[in-house]
């Protein structure tokens, strides 16, 4: 009953002031000539701005894709081609190719994680922060630029293998999984370096992550050859578990390290 | 426009699509469309019909200096109404005053209205005075100006949790404004 009373007030309460603003009319209403007189006014000083016509999204991408340095698209060409040469090399067993392949899988994210630190060596960072578009906009183009030349790099890469008899959960294990979760790795250290992450740190991140991996894909390759699956290994939910894991974590580490560029302004300003 | 309708039949995401293509010029229709409701918004805001002649012209002021900042992500109005919240809160730092006070509205809402509509409006005036700044201020967005709450977030920069909880209780206080008013008219009837 007290419920239907309430809803009921709640009903009245709307339809007053609803009609208050059906019949407002006049109170708050500029009066015409004070409105006209201020819209000459604006007008005016509309005559007076330039707006630069704004890009279209990939206008805005192939921009950021010509800024970014001719070494980095002479790696992500270089490296893909280094894996196809690696998979169709039939003098090299195939349990030394994929622990080769593993190794070497955080190259790209290497190449990438330089790039981004570029942004804040030698005063880019302000700089960057004072262009049209602010630094987290910028950085956000660059990661896709970045990943789209990777994705192109692993399809590349994937092809070569299953051309060279490589199945697809094989190279998932020692080549998509260890690429996705460096890149993310290195996405995670970007963000809590900043600028303190120079010269070394990604050529030491990227040495410390293939040693890893040569560890882990040695164990791997152990553990599936005690088994007898290396050549057969196909449980589907396992590899959907690691590739969707290793997307999850990649789109996590994109968002954090984005957030961490926005920032950035906060922290200098605080002197944090 | 190919669809053959009149530009006044835009919505503000086409004119600022054009606005952002470089055709300014679609800025004075963008400015006349907005320039009631903003003047509106800051009288509410400021109490004061001089301050909001100012306010309001200071808030297309900063639309033409920060269109390019707009991005399509934003809901145009939403943002636009941002800009006069920040713009009136600048005027309350400049001038030293706090925002509108208890009667300001009343007075307000009473102004230039007909004898029929003086009651009504001074039930919803003094209603509205029951609410605290923030809640009054969320109750006349969503009611006057047509904003979700979600966009009444945006453009008070609080948490939605927060918007959301200003209106119950704004809307808490005024039914019990109203259960108040209609116990003492029945009274009065008697």
């Amino acid at each position: 009953m007290k419920r239907r009373k309430d809803r009921e007030m709640e009903r009245q309460i709307r339809s007053i002031l609803n009609q208050a603003e059906m019949e407002e009319g006049d109170w708050g209403r500029p009066e015409e000539g004070r409105k006209q007189e201020t819209l000459a006014f604006l007008r005016a000083q509309r005559r007076k701005i330039r707006l630069r016509p704004r890009k279209s999204f990939a206008e805005r991408l192939l921009d950021q894709a010509s800024w970014l340095s001719p070494g980095v698209w002479l790696g992500q060409l270089a490296v893909p081609v280094l894996f196809c040469l690696l998979l169709g090399n039939e003098g090299l067993e195939k349990r030394d190719t994929l622990l080769v392949l593993s190794a070497c899988a955080p190259l790209p994210g290497v190449i990438g994680l330089i790039e981004l630190l570029r942004s804040w060596q030698s005063g880019m960072w302000e700089l960057e922060e004072a262009c049209r578009y602010h630094l987290q906009q910028i950085q956000g183009m660059r990661l896709l630029v970045l990943g789209i030349a990777d994705s192109a790099g692993t399809a590349v890469v994937f092809a070569a293998g299953l051309l060279n008899g490589y199945s697809a959960g094989m190279l998932l294990l020692f080549f998509l999984f260890p690429l996705l979760v460096s890149d993310s790795v290195f996405l995670l250290l970007a963000g809590v370096f900043r600028r303190g992450a120079k010269g070394l740190v990604p050529v030491l991140a990227g040495l410390g992550m293939g040693i890893f991996w040569i560890y882990q894909a040695s164990w791997l390759l152990d553990v599936l050859d005690m088994l007898h699956v290396l050549e057969s290994y196909r449980s589907l939910p396992v590899l959907a578990a690691l590739l969707f894991g290793g997307l999850g974590l990649l789109a996590f580490a994109c968002a954090r390290f984005l957030n961490e560029t926005g920032k950035e302004e906060q922290r200098l300003w605080n002197c944090a | 426009m190919k669809d053959g309708r009149a530009r006044e039949e835009w919505k503000d995401s086409e004119l600022t699509a054009r606005i952002q293509r470089g055709e300014t010029e679609y800025l004075d229709l963008l400015i006349e469309r907005h320039y009631d409701g903003i003047f509106r918004f800051c009288l509410c805001k400021t109490g004061d019909r001089e301050a909001a002649y100012d306010c309001a012209q200071e808030t297309f002021l900063h639309l033409l200096r920060y269109l390019e900042a707009y991005t399509e992500q934003k809901k145009f109005k939403a943002w636009l109404y941002r800009i006069a919240s920040n713009v009136c809160m600048d005027y309350f730092r400049k001038e030293a005053r706090a925002p509108a006070g208890e009667d300001a509205l009343e007075t307000l809402w009473k102004e230039d209205a007909g004898f029929e509509q003086i009651e009504h409006r001074e039930l919803v005036g003094t209603a509205l005075n029951q609410l605290s700044e923030n809640q009054r201020e969320t109750i006349v967005l969503y009611f006057f100006h047509g904003f979700k709450l979600r966009e009444i977030a945006e453009i008070t920069d609080a948490k939605m949790s927060t918007v959301k909880s200003r209106f119950r209780q704004g809307m808490e206080k005024l039914k019990a404004y109203m259960e108040k008013e209609s116990g003492e008219r029945r009274e009065q009837d008697r």
